[in-house]
């Protein structure tokens, strides 16, 4: 059933796209690119149901450039050909409309012939009418906080010149939480394609026996510089911060990334730090906006040291630089981080007396050109002595430039990656990973 | 939108014990220019429906975006399914008498509406501004971009509830970043955001201030770093309106009290019992829910779950009245909110959220305020901002900072900080800056909620000194 409603989806879009780029003029070309889901949404605090939802959604974006003018209506479709062909002559109305008012665009890109794709993951999800149970039966008597998503996720682009891709896929997380009586906390995310009971409990066994640590009193830390192991999910939360600008060619040509100084040789990351776009984990569409399949991987940064930003068509046209496929925010989609040396069974023995982190929250820069970002610790974070753990802490405020975190203060890595899955749903899910190992730190700075 | 929402909803079959659906339309207008030439123009039409239903004393939701009767009937049905599903496992029973019966209307005000202007007029107008600001070969990019939205909202009920509401609003940015060999910096206007037309992207106004930000970042390439240590503070409303909305706009909400953003966005150092007792500032400190204030960004007559929305003390005279929740989470604390329930779009339910969140101007110039400090730090404009999951740890950056010696503003300062804890900032504020120096911000996109929810939140505030704060500068 559910292949059904992809097909019928897939066929819809071709038969909208046909008719759009039948209508087209001679000085008018067209890229259309579409994101739809069928999700469902269960919200759950103390072990309750909360807020549960069904969200039916597509939406289109139509990039239409008539000469050498260029502008995009996005709207919602319903998935019924007849009243989105409606919306869809509206949207193109209105781009033709905007284009006879709107200035030259110097950089456009124009789309191209190319290789087409068709990509589909399937899955087996838990049925709707047991899942409250499912999901909450195994994690009592717990106090369990948390966000279940399922469902079938659609991406798909066209483009005038008869180029079409398409992406599906079906998956569901539980992202959750569970607490003490003192509301210290644990967080564990279960995400997959097929739901089994048998991985989720061993997932609540796993979070219920660090709960366990917490319930000692915590260990208030006084400002300073620690050792610290970041653990996966940590290490995660600073190299999206990294990646959120500083592997982007415009925003370092706009004066906008961490990594200038890395970009023209005046500092160094460490040597254990290798970092790569990496479409093998097979997460996310390879195609991007303007239609380009991206290579299977590019290697970011090596050993410590820049190898390639990542460039799309438009910033190509403006810096006369090769595109390397990217999307249009150039932020990489598909993380992959070397892992190291760093044995699972050796993380406390290796970081003797300091600070296990098992999540990060809320890091912004604090000094953008110098890369040096503020954050704080989050859920389940130890104090160990001499390779054992001691207590938790009460959380602690960061300062510290990635220079120190990737570069001076990085002694290992985990020699075992860890997939932390984007579970990001402003507007829509969102798709991918980072592929993270965890990082053991000296000299990491604590400030409040 | 439908010519006739609650004849539509009178048509669906459903044994709900209630049912409500809403309908929104938002178009919304993006446009980019940078250095003279146009970087991006979209829009985006959305349109769709929210079907909210309660069964067994559970809610539940279905949003879809195909607006026919037969999608809308669907919806109901899955809606009705999922609530049964859910309801052996609620974690409150709600009854219809938890979605009042109200009926109203609500216009933006739009002195010039915003069709009045097309994509040329718009981008034209950006890209001038960009022209404005390059006022040196050192300034490398120069960015304006404009958000310009029109929404339209009907929420009906099967308890006869109708209510439409119509939303005209308006946000704009232009930054200015100067280099200078290694040193770079970057100056912006901050995000102005209001409910209105046209009159706020005023061509004087955009050419005043494109100016002023291309001159500033100038300033800043030869300022000296900001000092480290303990000084007297004194914020502008282009920082302090986010100070307000991290360190008492998000521990006030009720949902967070309740554990509800435990796994997101976190919870509060607020506890439900603090609420008439709790001494959250100085006694200068006047903190109102305002959802009334003209051109203010989220300002509204209604909520999402239909409550007519008013003015209400959240805190007074320093004390803690009132907490930011609607009317679920009121029922689950058995305490008093406000109507706050709104949803980013038709594809989400309504969660707590902020709504405009202001100060009350107090009754110092801004100039008796500069003239009372031996030893400060004036800063404007956030461009940083980390707190953490209780709301207690915070620090914020901001891009231009002034000294005060000796009662008098001085040298320009670069790469300004502060942090601090909540209760005990807010317990350090000295002066509260009169109606001059009061200034409407605010922010489109406010994020929380599982499903995540960006919404527009406004916050109105005075200038205002705090003393003793820890301030620092950038990396050496
Ligand atoms: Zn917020």
């Amino acid at each position: 059933m559910n292949h059904d409603v992809r097909q019928q989806q897939k066929e819809e879009l071709k038969a909208l796209g046909k008719a759009l780029f039948h209508d087209l003029k001679a000085h008018e070309s067209m890229t259309l690119t579409y994101s739809g889901e069928k999700s469902l949404f269960i919200r759950i605090n103390q072990t309750k149901v909360c807020q549960a939802s069904h969200i039916d959604q597509g939406f289109v974006s139509m990039d239409f450039i008539s000469h050498n003018c260029h502008t995009e209506t996005t709207f919602s479709i319903t998935g019924q050909l007849t009243e989105d062909l409606k919306r869809a002559w509206e949207a193109l109305g209105n781009c033709r409309n905007e284009c006879k008012t709107l200035p030259e665009d110097p950089y456009i890109v124009l789309p191209e012939e190319g290789e087409s794709s068709d990509e589909n993951h399937y899955g087996k999800l838990a049925p709707e009418d047991k899942l409250a149970d499912i999901l909450l039966k195994p994690a009592e008597p717990c106090d369990l906080a948390g966000l279940y998503a399922a469902g079938i996720l659609m991406r798909a682009s066209m483009n005038s010149k008869g180029q079409f891709h398409w992406f599906s896929t079906e998956n569901f997380y539980f992202d959750y939480s569970l607490y003490t009586s003192s509301q210290k906390a644990i967080k564990a995310t279960y995400a997959g394609s097929e739901w089994d009971d048998e991985k989720y409990t061993a997932s609540l066994q796993e979070a219920k026996r660090r709960l366990e640590i917490l319930e000692q009193h915590p260990r208030k830390l006084t400002p300073g510089k620690y050792r610290v192991y970041l653990a996966p999910p940590a290490a995660a939360e600073f190299l999206n911060l990294l990646t959120w600008s500083g592997l982007s060619e415009q925003s370092l040509r706009q004066g906008q990334s961490p990594l200038k100084k890395l970009s023209e040789g005046e500092m160094k990351l460490s040597p254990l730090f290798s970092l790569d776009e990496d479409f093998h984990l097979g997460l996310i569409p390879r195609f991007n906006e303007f239609g380009e399949i991206s290579p299977l991987k590019i290697s970011l940064i090596k050993e410590g040291e820049l190898a390639s930003l990542l460039v799309n068509k438009r910033t190509a046209q403006e810096y006369s630089l090769t595109s390397n496929a990217a999307n249009i925010s150039e932020t990489p989609r598909s993380v992959k981080v070397q892992p190291g040396n760093l044995k699972e069974s050796s993380i406390l023995s290796r970081l003797g007396t300091g600070v296990y982190i098992s999540n990060l929250h809320y890091l912004n820069w604090s000094d953008l050109q110098n890369g040096r970002a503020t954050g704080m610790t989050r859920y389940g974070c130890f104090w160990v002595e001499e390779g054992k753990i001691v207590s938790p802490i009460q959380d602690m405020r960061f300062d510290e430039t990635l220079y120190n975190v990737f570069g001076d203060c990085l002694e290992d890595l985990g020699e075992k990656a860890e997939l932390i899955p984007h579970i990001f749903s402003y507007g829509e899910q969102s798709l991918g990973g980072t592929s993270v190992p965890g990082m053991l730190l000296n000299n990491f700075t604590f400030t409040l | 939108m439908s010519r006739n929402l609650t004849e539509r909803l009178k048509k669906l079959h459903h044994q709900a014990d209630w049912v409500g659906v809403r309908e929104v339309k938002e178009t919304l207008r993006n446009c980019i220019a940078r250095n003279g030439k146009i970087e991006q123009n979209t829009m985006t039409i959305d349109h769709g429906l929210m079907v909210e239903v309660l069964v067994d004393g559970q809610f539940a939701y279905c949003g879809t975006s195909d607006t026919s009767t037969q999608a809308l009937q669907t919806a109901c049905d899955r809606a009705v399914l999922l609530a049964r599903h859910m309801s052996s496992r609620k974690i409150f029973p709600f009854t219809p008498d938890h979605r009042p019966l109200a009926v109203g209307e609500y216009h933006a005000p739009a002195e010039i509406l915003l069709n009045k202007a097309t994509a040329g007029d718009v981008a034209g107008l950006l890209i001038d501004a960009t022209q404005k600001m390059k006022l040196s070969d050192k300034i490398v990019n120069c960015m304006a971009h404009a958000l310009l939205s029109e929404k339209e909202s009907t929420l009906v009920s099967s308890t006869g509830s109708h209510i439409h509401q119509v939303f005209s609003s308006v946000a704009s940015i232009m930054s200015a970043t100067a280099q200078d060999g290694s040193e770079i910096q970057t100056r912006s206007t901050g995000v102005p955001c209001h409910q209105g037309g046209l009159e706020f992207l005023d061509r004087a106004v955009i050419e005043r201030e494109a100016e002023r930000v291309g001159r500033e970042s100038l300033e800043l390439l030869t300022a000296e770093q900001c000092p480290t240590g303990v000084y007297d503070l004194v914020l502008a409303p282009d920082q302090l309106y986010l100070q307000v909305h991290e360190s008492i706009g998000h521990p006030l909400e009720l949902d967070r009290i309740l554990g509800d953003e435990r796994n997101y966005a976190g919870w509060s150092f607020v506890q439900a019992s603090d609420f008439g007792k709790l001494q959250y500032g100085s006694p200068l400190l006047n903190v109102v829910f305002d959802p009334t204030l003209m051109s203010e960004y989220a300002s509204y007559a209604f909520d999402d779950t239909g409550l007519p929305a008013t003015r209400q003390y959240l805190i007074k005279d320093g004390i803690l009245l009132r907490g930011i929740g609607g009317i679920d989470s009121q029922k689950r604390l058995a305490l008093p909110g406000v109507a706050c329930s709104r949803a980013s779009s038709w594809n989400r339910p309504p969660i707590d959220r902020m709504a405009n969140i202001n100060i009350e101007p107090g009754d110092t110039s801004f100039n008796e305020m500069i003239s009372g400090v031996e030893r400060g730090i004036y800063m404007t404009t956030n461009t940083s901002w980390s707190i953490d999951d209780y709301r207690n740890k915070f620090q914020f950056g901001c891009e231009y900072a002034r000294l005060i010696e000796n009662g008098k503003l001085t040298k320009v300062l670069r790469n300004p900080n502060y942090r601090g804890t909540t209760k005990t900032f807010w317990h350090n504020l000295k002066k509260v800056g009169d109606a001059s120096t009061f200034e409407i911000w605010g922010s489109p996109g406010c994020g929380k909620g599982e499903p995540n929810q960006g919404i527009t939140v406004g916050h109105a505030v005075p200038a205002c000194l705090f003393g003793d704060i820890e301030v620092f500068g950038g990396s050496l």
